[in-house]
């Protein structure tokens, strides 16, 4: 009878292997060891050595530095936080202090995550994978989109399609209670076709309140658990909604300790390591088709999305999983030609001041105004009017369209061209060409109204 | 009894307001443009896709009077369209450039022949002047030989850089220094994705460059469809009912290219616009400054003959590339001693057959065997 061998661990030949990667068996404890010194050298070796200093703690590192980590809840992040958790207890179990604070911030989009989020914390306090030697070194921050939201004041952005302009108008909406779906929904409708849209902002929305929440508090870095795969395919998905110009300034000024890990290898080090369903926020984030475990007895179905209901970073994620196997190391190619990148920006005059996105804050320069640039390639002349019958059209066209104009208030609107391309073309798939949106900047002590702070 | 439907695509009396053309408002809109998802009728099409072309022409200052223009004419649709656009805008306009189609026949029994009867027919109808150069002439290949001796696979990489000398060349031959090719917008989003796939970041910040040249070469390409759809290409063919050869290419096209097509292809469907906003990301991503390499002196091992000029560009990187080199055997331009186009034929003649048999078929490809095919009868 023919018995199924288990192949022994590359690394240390001698335990059983659990997981394959890389062409090489790893046994549990091997694999882990591999996932954790990944994110280590990324930290210390990312951006000329920026981190270095806390992250290699000595007499003289100062230990007041604050570090934010953008906690999604889901696995990619959850492994950074368990590793980073576990550096900080090296550190205090070494020297009995600690190179940085360490505080994480979760946006939440209703009451049900809210919820789910207090009970995670209590989870996670529970868990010896996540328990913290230093007690003050680590802090949660939540904040609920939706509070932030009717917290500001909001502006209706209209697109001007004669010239892609953008229409800014200050409403008050005091009234009723804001909800970032619902705002997304006003805008973009129900239909499927429109959930590309409504994914583009939300996770603008997302990022700027995090984005806010770091500049107001004063941290030295900003972390994100986004996995090799996952930064893949956010580079060839702003690349495909034209924000080819933020590629770069997502790279450079943010740290991602999993640059150097697939989001397979993620998942397995979850299962192995981590192997806990309950502190998931959102259940599946990342979809993986392809699992490196050796004995997969997980069997945990992921819900295959219908291609009615995908999304452009959907349909990329698919595109890598697809050709994964025909052409290796696409995903590693992307992600360094990403690193290659460079600000587009970078060489105009300090006297340009440059303007700011009014619903992603990105930079816009004047040469390369998306306004100008549409209008220079789009022509919107018409042709001549030729015939009677084409005439009668035209019109009765003018006269309903007159009746509609008399039926609306003519607000006095303030144009202006601060809206990024990306924007401008997601904005340009809503049905009414406007989304409800805050314009304001938001400051520490509106932050601190919707903050919550949780210790374990 | 049966009554016929009426006629709705032609019906142009007591039209909806929604059912008007977003432009004119006063025809009926037949089709939504992908690049600004607004509705158009055919007149207003034909208006602002050559209002288009000539914007970008003009603001790219891609003709000076009195220019002599090669047209790389396939048969295709976008060349096909490009020969017609270009011949009424220089008429409309007075670009005053003349123009020439130039087509390459690479010798692929069935399909070429075909296509190259099909760019003779708009020669007669669009009164313009047609040279066809072969590879057979220039190279003493055919591609079908090529395929049958090298294999299908790499059957694009052969037909890609011969067909790019044999334009250069048959434009010199006609003291033309300028060759226009029907790259469309969708061709040139592909490129971006590719770059950025297979990380070749060399070609990366060029790839959404509508004029290209090398110093040296006295051929320059320009590629005037740069903003323009496919599908808007294919709809202007169709409506102005031009004569195109629409069978695409026998031999597989490359296949990691067509990996990356098929993704366009899915995200085209959720978001049309995403060819131009593929092209407007790719014409914002820009490399970082290189860092400057510590160059240490070479004591040892260093080669007798070493003493050839080089490169030392300013970051202290040391590159054999010299703009304008001339390959040694074809004096084509080149950026080694030898070039590609020379690197694949010395590779072909090795594996090339000492002896041939009379009324041999075998180099014959597909498409010969579909043609023979078809015209089988009972």
């Amino acid at each position: 009878m023919e018995e199924t061998l288990i192949p022994v661990c590359e690394r240390c030949k001698e335990q059983p292997a659990v997981a394959k990667t890389r062409k090489e068996y790893f046994c549990k404890e091997c694999f882990s060891k591999f996932i954790l010194l990944k994110q280590r050298r990324t930290l210390i070796s990312d951006k000329d050595k920026f981190l270095e200093t806390v992250m290699k703690v000595t007499y003289k590192t100062p230990n007041d530095e604050k570090i934010l980590l953008a906690l999604s809840f889901g696995k990619s992040s959850l492994v950074v936080l368990q590793n980073l958790i576990e550096y900080l207890n090296n550190q205090y179990s070494q020297q009995q202090k600690t190179g940085f604070i360490l505080e994480t911030i979760t946006v939440v989009e209703n009451d049900d995550e809210y919820k789910k989020f207090k009970e995670i914390i209590k989870t996670l306090e529970k868990l010896k994978d996540f328990e913290i030697l230093n007690k003050g070194s680590i802090k949660f921050r939540v904040v609920n989109i939706n509070q932030l939201l009717n917290q500001e004041k909001l502006s209706l952005l209209k697109l001007n399609i004669e010239d892609y302009k953008l229409l800014v108008e200050d409403i008050n909406e005091a009234a009723s209670i804001i909800n970032i779906n619902q705002l997304l929904i006003d805008s973009f409708g129900t239909q499927y076709k429109t959930l590309s849209s409504k994914e583009d902002f939300k996770n603008i929305a997302i990022k700027n309140t995090i984005e806010a929440v770091f500049h107001s508090f004063n941290y030295k870095a900003l972390v994100y658990g986004s996995s090799m795969s996952k930064l893949a395919t956010e580079i060839v998905t702003n690349t495909v909604i034209g924000r080819g110009d933020v590629i770069a300034k997502n790279l450079d000024t943010k740290f991602y300790p999993l640059t150097d890990v697939f989001y397979s290898e993620v998942d397995a080090y979850y299962q192995l390591v981590i192997n806990n369903n309950d502190i998931l926020l959102k259940g599946e984030e990342f979809s993986s088709s392809n699992s490196i475990l050796i004995q997969n007895d997980n069997h945990f179905e992921i819900l295959k999305k219908s291609k009615q209901t995908k999304t452009i970073s959907d349909i990329t994620m698919d595109y890598f999983n697809t050709i994964e196997g025909d052409y290796a190391n696409v995903i590693s190619t992307v992600v360094k030609t990403g690193l290659k990148l460079g600000n587009p920006n970078a060489f105009i005059s300090a006297s340009e001041n440059l303007k700011h996105c009014k619903i992603c804050s990105s930079n816009i320069s004047k040469k390369q105004n998306p306004a100008d640039w549409i209008n220079k390639i789009t022509v919107m002349k018409p042709a001549p009017i030729n015939t009677d019958e084409e005439r009668a059209n035209y019109d009765h066209w003018k006269t309903e369209t007159a009746l509609a104009v008399d039926k609306g208030s003519e607000a006095t609107n303030e144009e202006c061209d601060n809206l990024c391309y990306g924007c401008t073309v997601t904005l340009n798939t809503s049905s009414h060409k406007s989304i409800k949106w805050n314009t304001s900047n938001k400051d520490a002590a509106l932050l601190n109204q919707v903050l919550e702070d949780f210790v374990l | 009894m049966f009554t016929p439907p009426s006629n709705p695509v032609n019906k142009t009396e007591n039209l909806k307001v929604s059912q008007l053309c977003e432009l004119c408002h006063s025809r009926k809109a037949i089709l939504k443009r992908p690049k600004n998802l607004m509705k158009i009728c055919k007149e207003c099409f034909y208006n602002v896709f050559e209002t288009e072309i000539h914007n970008t022409i003009v603001s790219n200052q891609l003709f000076y009077p009195g220019e002599k223009v090669a047209v790389g004419a396939s048969g295709g649709k976008d060349s096909t369209v490009l020969a017609y656009v270009l011949k009424k805008l220089n008429e409309e306009y007075k670009y005053g450039i003349e123009i020439t189609l130039l087509s390459i026949d690479e010798g692929i029994v069935g399909y070429r022949d075909d296509s190259l009867a099909t760019v003779k027919r708009n020669k007669e109808q669009y009164d313009l002047p047609l040279e066809i150069i072969s590879y057979r002439d220039l190279y003493n290949w055919t591609m079908d030989e090529i395929v049958a001796c090298a294999g299908v696979r790499s059957s694009c990489t052969y037909c890609g850089v011969f067909r790019r000398q044999a334009l250069d060349r048959g434009a010199m031959k006609l003291e033309i220094s300028h060759v226009v090719t029907g790259h469309n917008a969708d061709d040139m989003a592909e490129t971006v994705l590719m770059n950025i796939l297979r990380g070749d970041v060399n070609r990366l910040e060029k790839s959404t460059s509508i004029m290209t040249s090398s110093a040296g070469s006295p051929v320059k390409r320009s590629k005037p469809f740069k903003y323009s759809y496919q599908k808007e290409i294919v709809l202007y063919a169709h409506y102005k009912k031009l004569d195109y050869f629409s069978t695409e290419c026998t031999y597989a096209p490359e296949a990691f290219r067509g990996t990356a097509r098929e993704y366009m292809k899915s995200l085209e469907a959720i978001r049309p616009s995403c060819i131009i906003d593929i092209i407007r990301s790719g014409e914002n991503l820009v490399l970082k400054p290189k860092k400057a390499k510590k160059v240490t002196t070479k004591f040892k091992n260093i080669k007798k003959n070493d003493n050839m000029e080089m490169e030392v560009k300013p970051n202290g990187t040391i590159s054999l590339f010299k703009d304008g080199n001339r390959c040694e055997r074809c004096g084509y331009l080149s950026s080694n001693r030898i070039c590609k186009a020379c690197i694949l034929l010395e590779g072909l003649e090795k594996n090339r057959p000492q002896m041939q048999l009379e009324n041999d078929t075998s180099t014959d490809g597909k498409a010969k065997l579909m043609r023979d095919l078809e015209n089988l009868t009972f």
